[in-house]
């Protein structure tokens, strides 16, 4: 017989000599004895971690996308109303943030040098002028100089 | 009614067969249907587990892990596919982790090869041949059965439990695509190249 080379079957010779390896084992006698122990095992386990009874019941197919969904939606939605909810939590730390401290208040009104620094510091010119706030002063011009 | 829900529920109505149906009893409560499950399937169960992992003891551990996966998973079920390609998926998962996992120690308890006093086939010793004869027959035997099995021990994972589904299991096309998640087409392919495979290595006891 030809054999079509594009079936998957296996022809017959070969089906004949793959029928030679035969298995028949038998189960144990305490087979299902031994499962039933395990399964009361398993279970009393399971009955303890609450959070495993948890996560078979949204392992149940026809609702875990359901149930996905609904988490999803819930957390969502807790997140917004933190956030825009002025009387919440959030709204207090951030009108917190935003309010000046009296430390703050009083650091920007230091001085007018205060201002001149930080415009100098803006500009890129504090680095510049480094070296002439640090160094020694020269000596003024004799014309400048105090006459006593 | 949903047209998901709908779909569901023809398409379960399409492949229930008895099996499904103990399941979906199973699931609704009736306990004594997984002990009913339990003795339609261990027997075929465990040929198809021993083949795969040649270890006896390892092979009634890997059913028990099969059954136990059944029982406290029972809720996963759905009846879009026959209970066969659910619990021989399961089977398959568990008996190419073992295999992975266990591949330098393999040992192969020959349950398939009689020892002493049973080595000769019955059929043999029906024909009256004479002690010799039989012994030599019984060693050719052997020899077959050992290069067969070795062969198709040697297959590739997904080639191999496509094969022993196939040819020892008798599960069709479409069984075993459920059970390897596969296509129709990727397990014929598959199929064909292990059968391919297998005529390549017995080539000379054909």
């Amino acid at each position: 017989m030809k054999r079509d080379p594009h079936s998957p079957l296996p022809d017959p010779e070969l089906r004949q000599l793959l029928g030679v390896w035969h298995v028949e084992p038998e189960p144990a006698a305490d087979f299902t004895q031994r499962l039933h122990q395990r399964i009361a095992v398993e279970e009393a386990r399971r009955a303890a971690r609450p959070w495993l009874r948890l996560t078979a019941w949204a392992g149940w197919q026809p609702y875990r996308a359901a149930a996905a969904l609904a988490t999803l939606v819930l957390v969502i939605a807790a997140g917004a109303l933190l956030y825009w909810n002025p009387g919440g939590s959030a709204s207090a730390t951030v009108a917190g943030v935003a309010a000046p401290t009296v430390q703050t208040a009083q650091v920007a009104q230091i001085d007018p040098l205060m201002r001149d620094l930080q415009a100098m510091d803006r500009d890129g010119e504090l680095l510049e002028h480094l070296d002439f706030l640090s160094a020694p002063a020269a000596p003024a011009p004799a014309h400048l100089q105090d006459q006593d | 009614m949903g047209a998901g829900l709908t779909a569901i529920l023809d398409a379960s109505v399409r492949v229930l067969d008895a099996d499904a149906e103990l399941m979906l009893r199973f699931q609704a409560g009736e306990a004594s249907c997984f002990d009913e499950l339990v003795g339609r399937y261990r027997k075929p169960l465990l040929g198809f587990v021993y083949r795969m992992v040649g270890d006896r003891d390892a092979s009634e551990e890997i059913l028990q892990e099969v059954f136990l996966r059944v029982y406290l998973h029972r809720a996963r079920y759905q009846p879009t596919a026959r209970f066969s390609t659910w619990v021989y998926r399961i089977a398959s998962h568990l008996a190419l982790n073992h295999r992975r996992d266990h591949r330098r120690e393999e040992r192969m308890e020959r349950l398939d090869e009689p020892v002493g006093e049973e080595a000769a086939p019955r059929e043999l010793a029906d024909q009256r041949l004479n002690a010799e004869q039989v012994l030599l027959r019984a060693s050719e035997e052997a020899v077959r059965r050992g290069r067969v099995r070795e062969a198709v021990t040697g297959l590739p994972g997904r080639q191999r439990v496509a094969v022993i589904l196939h040819k020892y299991q008798g599960l069709d096309y479409e069984e075993i695509a459920g059970a390897l998640e596969l296509s129709a087409s990727a397990t014929k392919s598959l199929l064909f190249r292990a059968y391919e495979r297998l005529r390549r290595e017995l080539k000379d006891l054909l």
